[in-house]
């Protein structure tokens, strides 16, 4: 039983932080109009909605069964509370500080008329923060860190994601110069 | 006449509108909604949402589902679960120096699974010194037992030469989900356990090398203190302890082979 979580625990934190970075992808190309003609702005919104809150669906999975693992020792306060871990504690503090980041991006996203636009703008920018932070956790707290195959993983997850956040620069800087 | 041609323009368009309007479902007019998605009344009046991208949003589902079952398989398959031995135990010092011991006569003896099972790398012989024979006979390594089918339990009379001089012997590899643990053993003329060392436990992360550091000395000490494998699992390091107890009764089978120990 201990075995399945320990295995489920690992499917999911890659399954979610591929996720993470899909719906960051999405949201910068649709927030810099690179959507392209063949599908609709409202396709790319609808699917960036519902990639973000996947990631956070398939995150709270990865801390559940991390939790069930009774062999990896954690407490829930370890992962409810940055650097409370008393082994590891960064590198779980990075997992649980993107976990909140990621759920503070999706639940103020349906409320998102209540904000102000510069406040939802900074909380939902938060999770690009998140996303960064996930990658830093699956690095230094990865089963599969140590393995060549993951870290190439992870390089072009942080690859795509290096690239939708150029596209959406330089279409702010493309549009500031007109 | 211009009033009579203005109204005869506005009943064609309303007409015209009213076809479009008629030729249009009404359960496919779009209501303002959340944004991406839109609400479309039903046959009972409730709206429902639509979402642009639902076809997208089933089969993200559907394929993040898919790769969560399959990298657990994966895992599943890939990892070799606790206690499974990667390499069989190895005489590198005394008069059967190279010696891997016999998998049936370990399975036999310990329970242990046959190394023929293995498909981790086979110890390599060390040089290691010896301590001084303490009987005054000097080991003759021509009368030495050579073959891996030496018989289980030798009476100890039957190998004098094996007593002649201290014997080490690394313990076989065994795999848990943290790691490899594998325990050297040394064991004197006289047959009896001298020293344990540790030569390998998990430290993938710093977890498991404070916990390791604080049990390998426990788990060697408690086994010179009882001379044998049979050690008290350390609080906190289950997975060590027991493929501790499984690595160390692999040189003390492999010893007792020899005829170097009596320890069982």
């Amino acid at each position: 039983m201990n075995d399945l979580m320990w295995f489920l625990t690992r499917a999911t934190g890659i399954v979610a932080t591929v996720l993470g970075v899909a719906a960051l992808c999405w949201g910068f190309f649709f927030s810099a109009r690179e959507t392209g003609r063949r599908l609709r702005p409202a396709w790319w919104l609808d699917l960036h909605n519902w990639l973000g809150g996947l990631a956070l669906v398939f995150t709270g999975l990865h801390v559940a069964t991390a939790l069930l693992d009774g062999d990896l020792g954690l407490r829930i306060v370890d992962l409810l509370v940055p650097g409370a871990a008393v082994d590891d504690r960064w590198a779980l503090a990075w997992g649980v500080i993107a976990m909140y980041l990621f759920a503070v991006a999706v639940f103020t996203s349906w409320p998102r008329r209540r904000f102000p636009r510069r406040v939802w703008r900074v909380l939902h920018l938060g999770s690009v923060v998140g996303v960064a932070l996930a990658m830093l956790h699956a690095q230094q707290i990865g089963t599969e860190a140590s393995t060549v195959a993951f870290m190439q993983g992870l390089l072009v997850l942080f690859g795509f994601g290096v690239q939708a956040l150029l596209v959406r620069v330089l279409g702010v800087v493309s549009r500031m110069r007109r | 006449m211009n009033e009579r041609s203005t109204s005869t323009e506005r009943d064609a368009l309303d007409a015209r509108l009213a076809a479009l309007a008629a030729r249009r479902p009404a359960a496919a007019r779009p209501v303002a909604g959340h944004a991406g998605a839109s609400r479309t009344p039903s046959a009972t009046g409730r709206t429902k949402r639509r979402h642009a991208a639902q076809g997208s949003r089933i089969a993200s589902l559907g394929l993040s589902v898919a790769s969560t079952g399959a990298l657990a398989t994966l895992f599943a398959i890939t990892n070799q679960g606790s206690g499974d031995q990667v390499a069989a135990a190895s005489i590198v010092a005394g008069p059967s120096v190279g010696v891997n011991v016999a998998a049936t006569a370990v399975t036999a003896t310990s329970g242990l699974a046959p190394a023929s099972d293995a498909s981790g790398p086979t110890p390599t012989v060390v040089d290691v010194t010896l301590p001084p024979p303490t009987g005054g006979v000097s080991p003759d390594p021509t009368s030495a037992p050579t073959s891996s089918t030496a018989p289980v339990e030798p009476p100890v009379t039957q190998a004098p030469a094996a007593q002649a001089q201290s014997v080490v012997v690394q313990g076989g590899v065994f795999h848990n989900k943290w790691g490899d643990v594998q325990v050297q053993a040394t064991f004197a003329p006289d047959g009896s356990l001298v020293d344990v060392v540790t030569l390998q436990t998990p430290s993938r992360d710093g977890k498991s090398v404070r916990i390791n550091d604080r049990a390998a000395p426990q788990l060697n000490a408690e086994a010179l203190s009882v001379q044998s494998a049979d050690v008290h699992t350390v609080s906190g390091a289950t997975y060590t302890s027991t493929d501790y107890r499984r690595s160390l009764q692999s040189p003390i089978d492999a010893a007792r082979q020899v005829g170097a120990t009596t320890i069982v």
